[in-house]
């Protein structure tokens, strides 16, 4: 005798209902999205298997960038999902250590076209120049509040080879899927800047090779010099060269001075000591030139030096960029830049505002974490690195609440301005 | 003789006018000279000189040795039997009347060999063999220095010290343009060394690499730059039996054909990819090794201390330990009723077989110009090497293949310190060379009338080359991989294409051109990631005393 069922509006046999019933039963109660790999509101956690040997060396050569394979498990919703054969290396510049290696982990290294949710690398960043472990997720969320491109971040615990290893940030990598995600397309050209000497967008010369001394291309990187360097050469002689009756219709060409005055803002309210006005040149960004054109765009990249001082000046160095000097000049852009300002510090608030309630849900996320973080590490104040005990962990958070109550205050006093009563709270 | 002391009051100015410009260059001047100024003030000037001085009738050394021999009424024997063979040159019109000849001459000397039996025969057959003949019939008193294609000192029986110089300078392109280690321009090899001969049946060699020292003057060596051992072959030989002899010290193992063949003699600017990564190269050991059934069949078996020179890691670290290897060759038509052009067919057979503790240090491949394609993986138990190799020299043409298979243990070396399957290495190559000018092809070409020393145009040869390299693992579980640990490896492969043109100017000097075109198979892995084929422009100008 025919069993019949209703599967929508057809009758079928329940037999050919069984492989699709199977496969609803087996499925995920919700698939997982590289959204889940950065959701902030829960502490996640990454295992690497490694090799014992190949640990100690990347360990014991950290200033290399040699690969390392492992494999890698992200703990989800009680669920693991595993990758194997996935690369790793030692990464950072300032913040590379041996006892807490900063990580790149790459998907798609050792095999080819594999990726983890879609994404094709990820950081996994030690966080060693900062005690309290909160400011590269803070700025890069802040940036996000303000409109501007920046990486997801979160914090994981780490596990290697199912040993606690300490506190990281999971931070997004700057590549193709970021483009496509912020911008809608993949095809320009990036560029990570890569730090030589201090530089402050001046022009170089016509010679490419000093361009492409400082400016490291993640795609598109076997086309020609020219392709690649021509128009930063072009767009550092416009900067510098162009009367400044001609700078800002000359200068939009490159880049929307709009969106670059407001990223300098920005890193400025955040007290940013090493950004594009950086104690030594511009440092910490990406640069992308969109598919097509010869506007480019700087993105946030590396924030853990944010948080210097609650009264960083306003105008601090800006006399020393020659971008943001011109900038400057133009009167438009400098209201632009003062407004900016002013409205991160609303953004941010006075004591209980955004920023602290901000710094406190993500220390109450990862306080337990950080404690038992057995290779925390701190700034030792003479330009290296030393273990950093719960008690500086602790004074390091309260520095950033002290900030959050403070910085709104000092910017809009600078500004000539007060804070609103209503982001005022008791 | 006027040009000779021309161009000698000419270097002697240059040196003594510039005293110390070695010492003193400027960062900026030691730039140009690198760019080749070290060839041309150094190397061409040299290559020249010699080449010149032998232009004249009577070189002056070899005029007071040739002196001295006339005094003693004595006629070198190497002369009068080398004297024969020229007359049969010169009577040789065609490469292949003169080939013919050689056969000819060959078979006489066989068949004298059989009639007077094995040992009279192997001796008339064996050159060294005659070298020895040639010193019993000189005067055996007194210490005497002669001069004729390279300086040799000799005191009667008990010793005999012949005098080598090799220098080669290199210039080489590269499409698409890339940087690599060695630069443009590269004084490849300098070489000086001595062999002989002492006590009658000990024979020996020095060499000694003075690349660096060269370099030196135009180039700042860091330690990465250095060559790794100056020292090239030091050994004795004793040879007491020519069927048993014993050879002690650093020399090559005794694996593959390219591998072993001198630097000076090779038919292309750059060995075979297999001869250079998969092949062992150097080390110190100590060898048995001779020649049966009138040289149809020849043997070499040793013991070494570790694996060859050329299985290092990125630190130049030996990865292998003791070695066996042994190594026979056959030629199987000498010994039958077969047309002549056929008899000296060479197949052969060699394995090594070492330990490698664990670490990074599987054998990588490196493109011609030294860019890794693929990386050193992680290996630890035992490395077998097998090699099969053909070589055929009708006349004036010659055709030699081979074969190497390299298989490397990997206990427990996955991420959770599992075995993984082995890594295989592999690869093959077949070369084909045509002397145009119509000499026979040996293990080098002497050409029959040489470029103004004897108002000749020297010898030209047209050279070819098809060859393989592989890397992968055994067995193919899971996923591919590039990782050092995975176990299924990604393999990469590169496919390479020579073409070349040799012209021996003379006994000493020889200038090469080669055009390569070398294809990697994983471009993520190529030296420029993306791009799979390149090509490259080699030039040599060689120089061998």
């Amino acid at each position: 005798m025919w069993l019949l069922c209703l599967c929508g509006e057809k009758w079928v046999h329940p037999l050919t209902a069984i492989p699709a019933l199977l496969i609803m039963l087996s499925a995920p109660a919700r698939a997982q999205t590289a959204d889940n790999f950065f959701d902030d509101t829960i502490l996640h956690e990454i295992r690497l298997d490694i090799h014992p040997n190949d640990w100690q060396v990347l360990r014991n050569n950290f200033r290399s960038n040699a690969y390392y394979d492992c494999n890698f498990r992200w703990r989800y919703q009680d669920r693991d999902l595993l990758v194997e054969n996935v690369a790793i290396r030692s990464r950072g510049g300032g913040t590379r250590s041996a006892a807490k290696p900063g990580l790149r982990v790459d998907f798609n290294r050792n095999v080819p076209g594999q990726t983890f949710l879609g994404l094709k690398s990820v950081i996994l960043d030690n966080m060693t120049q900062d005690a309290s472990m909160l400011r590269e997720r803070l700025s890069m969320l802040f940036f996000q509040q303000m409109g501007l491109p920046a990486s997801r971040e979160a914090h994981a615990r780490l596990f290697i080879n199912n040993q606690y290893f300490g506190l990281y940030a999971i931070v997004e990598s700057v590549d193709k899927d970021f483009l496509k995600r912020n911008f809608g397309e993949d095809n320009g050209y990036l560029f990570e800047y890569s730090w030589k000497y201090a530089y402050y967008l001046t022009y170089l010369g016509q010679d490419l090779s000093r361009y492409a001394e400082i400016f490291d291309p993640t795609t598109h990187e076997n086309d020609s010099a020219s392709a690649l360097y021509g128009p930063i050469e072009a767009m550092t002689r416009i900067i510098n060269q162009t009367p400044a009756a001609d700078f800002e219709r000359a200068a939009a060409e490159f880049l929307d001075l709009k969106l670059f005055v407001a990223h300098v803002a920005v890193e400025n309210f955040l007290a940013e000591s090493d950004g594009i006005l950086g104690y030594a040149g511009i440092n910490n960004f990406y640069f992308y030139r969109f598919q097509g054109k010869s506007l480019s765009q700087f993105i946030a990249w590396d924030k853990d030096n944010t948080f210097s001082a609650i009264e960083h000046p306003i105008l601090l160095r800006i006399e020393e960029n020659e971008l943001m000097r011109r900038a400057m000049a133009v009167a438009d852009l400098r209201k632009f830049y003062l407004e900016t300002l002013a409205r991160c510090a609303l953004r941010a608030g006075g004591p209980y505002g955004s920023l602290e309630l901000e710094i406190d849900r993500q220390y109450n996320q990862i306080h337990e974490a950080a404690l038992e973080d057995p290779n925390k590490q701190c700034p030792d104040g003479v330009g290296g690195l030393k273990p950093c005990s719960n008690q500086e962990f602790e004074d390091g958070i309260e520095f950033l609440r002290q900030f959050a109550r403070q910085r709104s205050y000092f910017v809009l006093r600078e500004l000539g301005l007060d804070l609103p009563r209503s982001r005022r709270r008791p | 003789m006027t040009r000779t002391a021309d161009i000698a009051v000419f270097s002697s100015n240059w040196l003594v006018k510039r005293p110390h410009s070695f010492s003193a260059f400027a960062p900026s001047r030691l730039r140009l000279f690198a760019e080749g100024k070290c060839l041309l003030r150094i190397f061409l000037p040299g290559v020249l000189l010699f080449s010149l001085l032998h232009v004249s009738e009577v070189p002056l050394l070899a005029q007071a040795a040739v002196i001295a021999d006339n005094n003693q009424g004595i006629s070198s024997g190497k002369k009068k039997s080398g004297t024969s063979a020229e007359k049969a040159k010169k009577k040789g019109g065609s490469g292949k009347k003169k080939s013919d000849a050689a056969a000819e001459e060959e078979k006489k000397k066989e068949g004298a060999g059989k009639k007077k039996g094995s040992a009279a025969g192997k001796k008339k057959t064996d050159p060294s063999d005659a070298q020895s003949q040639d010193e019993n019939t000189k005067d055996s008193a007194g210490l005497k220095f002669k001069m004729k294609d390279y300086p040799s000192l000799r005191f009667g029986k008990a010793l005999r010290v012949d005098f080598h110089a090799k220098a080669q300078g290199d210039f080489r392109t590269f499409w698409p343009e890339r940087k690599i280690e060695e630069g443009v321009f590269d004084l490849h090899r300098a070489r000086i060394g001595v062999e002989g001969r002492f006590l009658k049946h000990f024979e020996f060699e020095i060499e000694r690499e003075l690349r660096d020292t060269f370099r030196r003057f135009y180039e700042d060596l860091d330690e990465a730059g250095r060559t790794d051992n100056p020292w090239r072959d030091v050994y004795v030989n004793f040879r007491y039996f020519p069927d048993f002899q014993i050879k002690v010290g650093k020399f090559k193992l005794p694996f593959g054909m390219d591998q072993p063949q001198g630097a000076t003699k090779l038919d292309f600017i750059m060995r075979s990819r297999i001869g250079d990564l998969l092949a062992p190269a150097r080390d110190k050991g100590i060898m048995a090794h001779g020649r049966l059934f009138e040289r149809g069949l020849s043997y070499q078996a040793g013991y070494f201390l570790q694996d060859g020179e050329n299985a290092r890691t990125s630190d130049n670290e030996h990865t292998g330990g003791h070695t066996l290897a042994g190594r026979v060759l056959v030629r199987p038509l000498r010994l039958i009723p077969s047309p002549a052009v056929t008899k000296n067919i060479e197949l052969g057979m060699a394995f090594t077989s070492s330990n490698v503790s664990e670490g990074l240090k599987g054998l990588r491949g490196r493109t011609l110009a030294k860019e890794t394609f693929f990386r050193h993986m992680f290996v630890n138990g035992r490395r077998l090497r097998v090699g099969t190799e053909m070589n055929w020299r009708p006349g004036p043409f010659s055709l030699q293949g081979e074969f190497i298979h390299v298989q490397e243990q990997r206990k427990k070396q996955s991420l959770l310190g599992q075995d993984l399957p082995d890594l295989i290495s592999r690869g093959w190559y077949l070369t084909g060379t045509w002397a145009v000018t119509g000499e026979q092809k040996a293990d080098e070409i002497k050409p029959r009338r040489e470029f103004l020393r004897e108002r000749g145009f020297g010898a030209l040869e047209l050279a070819a080359r098809c060859e393989q390299i592989r890397f992968g693992s055994s067995e193919h579980p899971g996923i591919p991989s590039r990782g050092t640990r995975a176990a299924n490896i990604l393999g990469n492969s590169d496919r390479v294409w020579t073409f070349g043109i040799n012209w021996y100017l003379n006994r000493w000097v020889k200038i090469q051109a080669n055009a390569v075109r070398e294809r990697i198979e994983d471009t993520a892995r190529s030296p420029i990631p993306g791009r799979s084929r390149f090509w490259g422009r080699w030039f040599r100008l060689q120089f061998v005393l």
